[in-house]
């Protein structure tokens, strides 16, 4: 059976490394990362993930950018992605739906609550 | 039969409680791992101070903090901040860490402007204190979870400072 392909995208060390090592124990997912919302697109569409977890505060082109051009590009509009949010409130989320993201979870990253949603997108 | 379905809808719900506690404890190791990685992965006082605010600001949720740090006179003195932050309401909060020896959590946050002051120790020696001044808005307090984590991840924050210090005076020419 293939291995789940995920890429994880933040800009924040601390929150690549969390979400990496949260991911790696909960599930056998390959785990491919980027820095920002330009390499993120960059390595969709190169390497086909089956999910995208991605930050929307970044360098270059943000999350919610990213999430549009994904959305746009043959080869990666069907792809979900998980947008990973500084802010909870009604609006931020809007926007982040807007873009094209079919969930989201907000920072500090609660480990029951983005395995769950992983799972629920792509299984285990 | 309806008692072999009862009996495994129970060992269901005890394996899925059991599951959640294996989840939450992995989370706070992989936070903590993360934490220590990351403060212990530099010398230097600036990227150790800027790896704080990272591991303040994506394990904890904290918008706004700030480190000080007790002076050869015992003075505290602000050695970095982020966010919005009120010093003098910050000085007031290290000064009753300080006084009072252990972490505070604040019951009213709002009144007195920070969420917590921690300790940091080194060897049982007060370096400095940790003020967590704002939390973001989707997350309402300081968990039990929070202030363990927090405890730990303050003695690694002042044990990678007094090494960044260390090494920058030895660094200096004799």
């Amino acid at each position: 059976m293939n291995r789940k392909k995920i890429l994880i995208v933040d800009d924040s060390r601390t929150s690549l490394f969390l979400e990496t090592t949260i991911l790696r124990t909960a599930g056998d997912y390959d785990l491919i990362s980027a820095v920002d919302g330009e390499e993120a697109v960059s390595k969709a569409v190169a390497q086909r993930p089956d999910l995208i977890v991605m930050d929307v505060v970044m360098p270059r082109k943000s999350g919610l950018e990213a999430c549009s051009e994904l959305r746009a590009l043959q080869p990666t509009s069907a792809i979900p992605v998980i947008l990973v949010t500084t802010r909870g409130e009604p609006e931020s989320v809007e926007r982040g739906f807007e873009s094209g993201c079919c969930d989201y979870v907000t920072k500090p990253v609660d480990a029951e609550e983005l395995i769950a949603k992983v799972r629920a997108w792509i299984g285990q | 039969m309806t008692r072999g379905a009862d009996e495994l809808r129970a060992e269901n719900e005890r394996l899925r409680r059991q599951l959640t506690q294996v989840q939450r404890a992995t989370s706070t190791m992989a936070g903590l791992y993360v934490a220590v990685q990351r403060l212990h992965g530099t010398l230097s006082r600036d990227a150790v101070l800027d790896a704080t605010r990272d591991v303040l600001a994506n394990l904890l949720g904290c918008e706004s903090a700030a480190v000080w740090e007790k002076g050869a006179n015992g003075e505290p003195r602000r050695l970095a901040g982020w966010g919005e932050g009120d010093q003098e309401r910050e000085a007031v909060a290290v000064r009753r860490v300080l006084a009072e020896g252990r972490t505070c959590v604040s019951p009213d946050p709002r009144h007195e402007g920070f969420h917590a002051g921690v300790l940091l120790r080194l060897e049982g020696q007060v370096y400095g204190v940790l003020v967590i001044v704002r939390l973001l808005p989707q997350k309402a307090a300081i968990t039990a979870r929070d202030h363990e984590l927090l405890d730990l991840v303050a003695g690694h924050v002042g044990l990678a400072l007094y090494v960044a210090a260390l090494h920058a005076a030895a660094a200096q020419p004799a």
